[in-house]
């Protein structure tokens, strides 16, 4: 095959690239990207994979411990519950809850907030810096609370819940877009652009987009960690997911019951959750300081 | 190196702060803490059903005219120091004690003690419309619309300063048990015309005013309901110099605050606590047989459930052994009447509600339900001493009833709308039971399962049957226990036949304590007395 | 600095004002009577039609709105449906107890959090750094619920130093004057207040702890991160070029430069103290605002959710309007920013 390639190029590897390849050069960003990917795939796959149901119960087995205590069964390696309940099954189930539903209203609301930000920076155009003041502080309101205003509104179930964090998040994604786009627009190199008489289309896709990209990556991240943290608040009080859905907040809750006798039944749900958090956390952190190393600050 | 000094002398800090705190009271905080389910919805048991509410003041605060000694199984002089009835049946007289003095507060000083007025004022309050105080707090008393003792009474009155008569309208032979029932409680005339020239009557079941052991000191909605100790009562003072009532909803928190010594006693522990709290030393567990009933209500007012089949077959369909197991941890008897086993007149049918699907499922085919139906089963939102987990309850039917065809819906309110709904009658069937007010066992049909119960919006079943309600009112109408028992065995022979309830289980009665409280009785009928209850000095105690 | 003073103070106006028109707005998105949702009054309530006059029902929106914003001010904020209390004299008990909670934790938050971060910043990528670092990261992803019920179970129910729930122990007669329970206890007029103290001191220890600690671990990284831009700086090496001693660096230079994107970083972390008091005291049986607020979501108690929400989201919104002024008013570069010209 003749290789189309004739000149000798240097490649490039595209910013984006860039941060990549650092992310996987450092290993505890590696073991949080396998983490996630796995949590990924058991959100999506976790009923197929699971070796129970969420809801079947053994009449046989129940409040076992782990496998590796002397009244452990191997059936169970985490246990079961008060009810016979499998706890590796029951978490499988519940990461689609608490991972992968957040994950999914956290996206949306990203895509739609993002675009409405867009469309408003480029065609309003940001004058006014009192509006930008006010959202600023409007914004300063916590999303458990805003979602909170939600759920009384629409009341409480886990739809209701995803729907309200989605809908909670949008006005965050919207300001942080019109921000950095209104900062940029001020940019010499934009004004560069704007007189090789580049056209709007390509200003904004090619000219404006890879410099926000930072900060609405950083933004992703954040919004994640707090809609995890927020779903399984609202499963936590009661709010959200209801019983016997196994939603970690919402097993949390249910534990506490056994928690003196049990206290397995307390630790995995909540360890589970911690684990999500500090790797989505992580995560962030090490794309962050990619991105400052590599797009400049 | 600094760092580290830094962090070390942070930590000791709180830890020198934490240790440094001791948590032993001071002296005129000594007392008893007892945690309650909830807030009371009123302090005055006229007002209310909740076992809650007169665990919470009845006995505390106040006295009855006469009292039901449970060993004894006869009636005792409280107020009234002797009674007597009259030839036909119709005139009770009570003598009362002179020497029954009120409570003292800062909202109230009594100028004489317990009179006849204050009794004709008490009994009027419920009874006469025209009464200043009928309208205040809403003008629903429950307990004596549900016995129809507002019906019954034809008048209360005064024939000397310290002797009542009470006249009937009709013979009643559970006149006695209602009396000494802890709603028949005796408030104060004095206070009572204080706050109509105050112009505040609504003050009267907020700060109350009995005689009993304790007083009233204050109330923090969630919080607690402090009383401290009555020195004048004329039984003797009580035991404990405060009494505090903590509000814990939770019954996990409660466990875990008993062990904290955040509470001296808790009631209704939970039954899969029960094991290991028996193992503890610290712990002692009190255990009664309380007269009550776990049922399944039908609404009969509705469709299919007016049916007698289709209630036949949903009787045969639970297995209750199996709901005694997993409900109850086996601390529980099987209900065969929604007459307790320990009443005199108890008559079990368990034929009427053996478990056999392959029963039901004739019937449902007789009554044209062959292919099913779907159903709502409301379940309990709260624990109770006869059910203390509805929910799993209603799980366990709801599988059991889809072996017959019958798909369940669980449906679940909070308490308050919960109940407002089922008095509609909104409900399909409901898990919900019953504990007995007083001794006598009219009280488990009258106020559940009559014509005027359907009425005032206690007849979880809807039902009406009037043959059922002249043998009950014929039974209270006689006096001689034989005659009385033959009446309720027919009475139960027709429930068993109408199924309009499917009794389900009488618990036993758990109450948990730490071991230096002592004077604690397990109660049995109506509310908890607290007032022989104190803990164990601090220096027999040992270290805290 | 008067006209950052007024134009943050016309900010919080406005943005009240928006809160407010939410607030109102509640009761038409609540499902039943808009009147009942406002006030508590069902419709079958004698007292019903005085009040959907004195709301303004009879007339147009506007005015409406007006009668609203009147009652707020009178105090007349309607009843609660589920018991009837006045939503004025619970919230009134039970805001103290919250500010109480919240004022404690954020004052733990503030002598523990910027000066481990400024440690860590001092031995950038030495161990002491990684520990520090490790923990702000760990305590910044552990659920609050779950810290809770952990510490609950190891310091209150095993080693039993603490108790679990409540403000006090109700056997001390402390009435409720004000609702926070160590001015309560100030004004009480019992013996042995020292006793009282100790006791509430050992409620409140753990609460206030597991509150404390996400905004502690922010504030961590926070000025971890700003102190770590500053100590790269030239003005730091030439003071230490002038030969001054770390100590001297430290804290006449290094650390009032650090302290000023933390400062800006204040009400982050007091936004994360509410919504973590909201969990925190239904855990601990805490009496405040929290705790009544969801309780009241979750029986639908319309009057006390619209109000309680308009208390917490106006202090959050004031606290950050003052986190502004008080910038503005410590470092003339913000001044600058915020007359944004």
């Amino acid at each position: 095959m003749l290789d189309k390639n004739l000149y000798y190029e240097v490649k490039n590897p595209s910013p984006l690239q860039l941060v990549w390849q650092d992310l996987r050069a450092n290993p505890i960003s590696t073991a949080t990207l396998y983490i996630l990917g796995a949590l990924l795939i058991i959100s999506i796959f976790g009923p197929l994979l699971a070796p129970y149901g969420s809801n079947e119960q053994f009449i046989d087995a129940v409040s076992l411990p782990p496998a590796w205590s002397d009244q452990g069964d191997m059936r169970f390696l985490l246990g079961t519950d008060a009810l016979g309940r499998d706890m590796v099954s029951r978490l499988m189930h519940g990461a689609r809850y608490t991972f992968g539903l957040p994950m999914l209203a956290v996206i949306i609301a990203a895509l739609v907030g993002c675009s409405l930000g867009a469309i408003s920076a480029v065609n309003v155009g940001v004058k006014s810096s009192t509006v930008k003041h006010l959202l600023d502080v409007l914004l300063s309101i916590p999303s458990l609370l805003l979602a909170l205003v939600i759920i009384a509104v629409i009341g409480p179930g886990l739809s209701n819940a995803i729907l309200a964090i989605a809908l909670v998040f949008i006005p965050q994604f919207l300001h942080i877009t019109k921000n950095a786009i209104a900062d940029e627009q001020k940019q010499p190199y934009v004004l560069a652009s704007r007189l090789n008489g580049v056209d709007n289309r390509y200003l904004f896709f090619s000219v404006l987009l890879p410099n926000i990209i930072k900060a609405i990556v950083m933004h992703l991240t954040i919004a994640l960690s707090a809609a995890i943290l927020d779903i399984a608040a609202l499963g936590f009080l009661g709010l959200g997911a209801q019983a016997p859905a196994p939603e970690w907040g919402a097993m949390l809750a249910q534990s506490l019951e056994v928690a003196y006798n049990s206290p397995w039944v307390m630790a995995l749900p909540g360890l589970a959750l911690f684990v999500t958090l500090i790797s989505v956390n992580i995560l962030g952190e090490s794309i962050r300081s990619a991105l400052d190393k590599r797009l400049g600050s | 190196m600094t760092t580290k000094h830094f962090l070390c002398s942070v930590s000791l800090i709180v830890v020198g702060l934490v240790t440094g705190c001791n948590r032993a009271l001071p002296p005129e905080a000594e007392g008893v803490l007892y945690c309650a389910e909830g807030n009371p919805e009123a302090f005055n048991p006229q007002l209310v059903t909740s076992g809650t509410t007169l665990d919470m003041t009845s006995s505390q605060l106040f006295d009855r005219l006469i009292e039901y000694n449970e060993s004894s199984r006869e009636f005792e002089s409280s107020l009234a120091e002797h009674w007597s009835v009259s030839e036909d049946n119709l005139r009770y007289r009570f003598k009362l004690r002179e020497d029954v003095p009120f409570h003292s507060t800062d909202f109230f000083h009594p100028t004489r003690n317990l009179n006849a007025q204050d009794v004709v004022f008490t009994f009027n309050r419920w009874l006469k419309p025209e009464h200043p105080y009928h309208e205040i707090s809403g003008g629903q008393y429950p307990f004596f619309t549900a016995t129809r003792l507002d019906q019954l009474i034809r008048e209360v009155s005064a024939t000397s300063s310290h002797e009542v008569e009470i006249t009937l309208r009709e013979p009643d032979s559970s006149l006695l048990s209602i009396l000494a029932s802890s709603f028949a409680v005796i408030m104060s005339a004095e206070y009572g015309q204080q706050l109509l020239n105050q112009g505040e009557p609504q003050q009267f079941d907020l700060e109350p005013i009995g005689t009993g052991p304790f007083k009233f000191s204050h109330f923090r909605k969630d919080v607690a309901l402090n009383y401290v100790r009555h020195d004048e009562y004329w039984k003797g003072p009580a035991a404990s110099e405060n009494l505090v009532f903590r509000i814990a909803p939770n019954d996990h928190k409660r466990m875990l605050m008993l062990l904290t010594q955040d509470c001296d006693i808790s009631p209704y522990p939970p039954a899969r606590d029960i094991a290991w709290l028996d193992e503890r030393e610290d712990i002692h567990l009190q255990t009664s047989m309380s007269p009550n009933t776990a049922f399944w209500a039908f609404n009969t007012d509705k469709a299919p459930f007016n049916d007698i089949k289709v209630r036949q077959a949903l009787a045969h369909a639970i297995d209750r052994d199996a709901l005694i197991s997993a409900v109850y941890f086996d601390h529980a008897v099987r209900a065969d009447s929604i007459l307790p086993n320990t009443s005199w007149a108890h008559s079990p049918t368990p034929e009427a509600f053996r478990y056999d699907p392959q029963r039901a499922r004739e019937l449902l085919d007789e009554a044209g339900y062959g292919s099913g139906f779907t159903m709502d089963v409301w379940a309990l939102p709260v624990q109770r001493a006869y059910n203390p987990n509805a929910r799993l309850m209603a799980e366990l039917i709801q599988s059991n009833l889809n072996d017959i065809g019958v798909n369940v819906n669980i449906v679940s309110y909070e308490w308050s709308s919960f109940r407002r709904s089922l008095a509609e009658g909104a409900h399909d069937s409901v898990l919900i039971g019953w504990s007995a007010d007083h001794a006598d066992p009219d009280n488990f049909f009258r106020p559940l399962l009559t014509c005027a119960a359907k009425a005032s919006g206690n007849n979880r079943a809807m039902w009406c049957n009037e043959i059922f309600d002249n043998l009950v009112t014929n039974a209270i109408r006689s006096i001689d226990r034989p005659t009385r028992e033959s009446f309720y065995h027919q009475a139960q022979d027709i429930l068993a036949q109408e199924v309009p309830v499917v009794p389900l289980a009488h618990s036993i009665r758990f109450q948990a304590s730490r071991d230096y409280i002592q004077g604690l009785q397990p109660p049995a009928y109506g509310g908890i007395n607290l007032r022989s209850v104190s803990k164990v000095a601090e220096i027999e105690r040992g270290e805290p | 600095m008067s006209r950052v003073i007024i134009r943050q103070l016309s900010l919080l106006l406005i943005t009240l004002f928006l809160i407010s028109l939410l607030s109102f707005s509640m009761s038409y998105w609540f499902p039943g009577d808009p009147v009942t949702n406002a006030s508590g009054i069902p419709i079958d309530h004698p007292r019903y039609e005085e009040v959907f006059e004195k709301r303004g029902f009879d007339s147009n929106i506007a005015h409406q709105y007006i009668s609203y914003l009147r009652s707020l001010f009178e105090g007349d904020w309607g009843q609660s449906m589920q018991d009837n209390s006045e939503i004025w004299d619970e919230l009134s008990l039970r805001l103290p107890a919250t500010l109480e909670l919240t004022v404690i934790a954020l004052a733990i938050a503030l002598c523990i959090g910027p000066p481990l971060g400024i440690i860590a910043a001092k031995y950038y990528r030495k161990p002491i750094d990684q520990v520090i670092a490790f923990i702000s990261l760990a305590g910044y992803s552990v659920p609050v619920f779950w810290l809770a019920q952990v510490t609950i179970l190891i310091f209150a129910v095993v080693l039993d130093v603490v108790p679990i729930a409540g403000q006090i122990n109700p056997l001390f007669d402390v009435p409720a004057v004000s609702g926070s329970i160590l001015i309560d206890i100030a004004l009480s007029d019992i013996d042995h207040k020292w006793i009282a103290f100790q006791n509430a001191f050992l409620h409140i220890v753990l609460p206030a702890i597991v509150l404390a600690t996400a905004p502690c671990v922010l504030l961590v990284r926070f000025t971890r991160a700003s102190a770590i831009h500053v100590l790269q700086q030239k003005f730091v090496k030439g003071a230490y070029a002038r030969g001054l001693s770390t100590a001297e660096v430290m804290f006449k230079h290094a650390i009032p430069n650090t302290m000023q994107p933390v400062t800006r970083q204040l009400s982050t972390a007091f936004s994360v103290l509410v919504t973590n008091v909201l969990i925190t005291e239904v855990i601990f049986s805490w009496p405040g605002l929290g705790n009544w607020l969801v309780r009241s979501i979750y029986e639908r108690d319309f009057p006390v959710i619209q109000h309680g929400l308009l208390v917490l989201a106006s202090i959050i919104l004031t606290v950050n309007v003052f986190a502004n002024i008080l910038q503005a008013w410590r470092y003339p570069q913000v001044r600058q920013e915020f007359y944004a010209r």
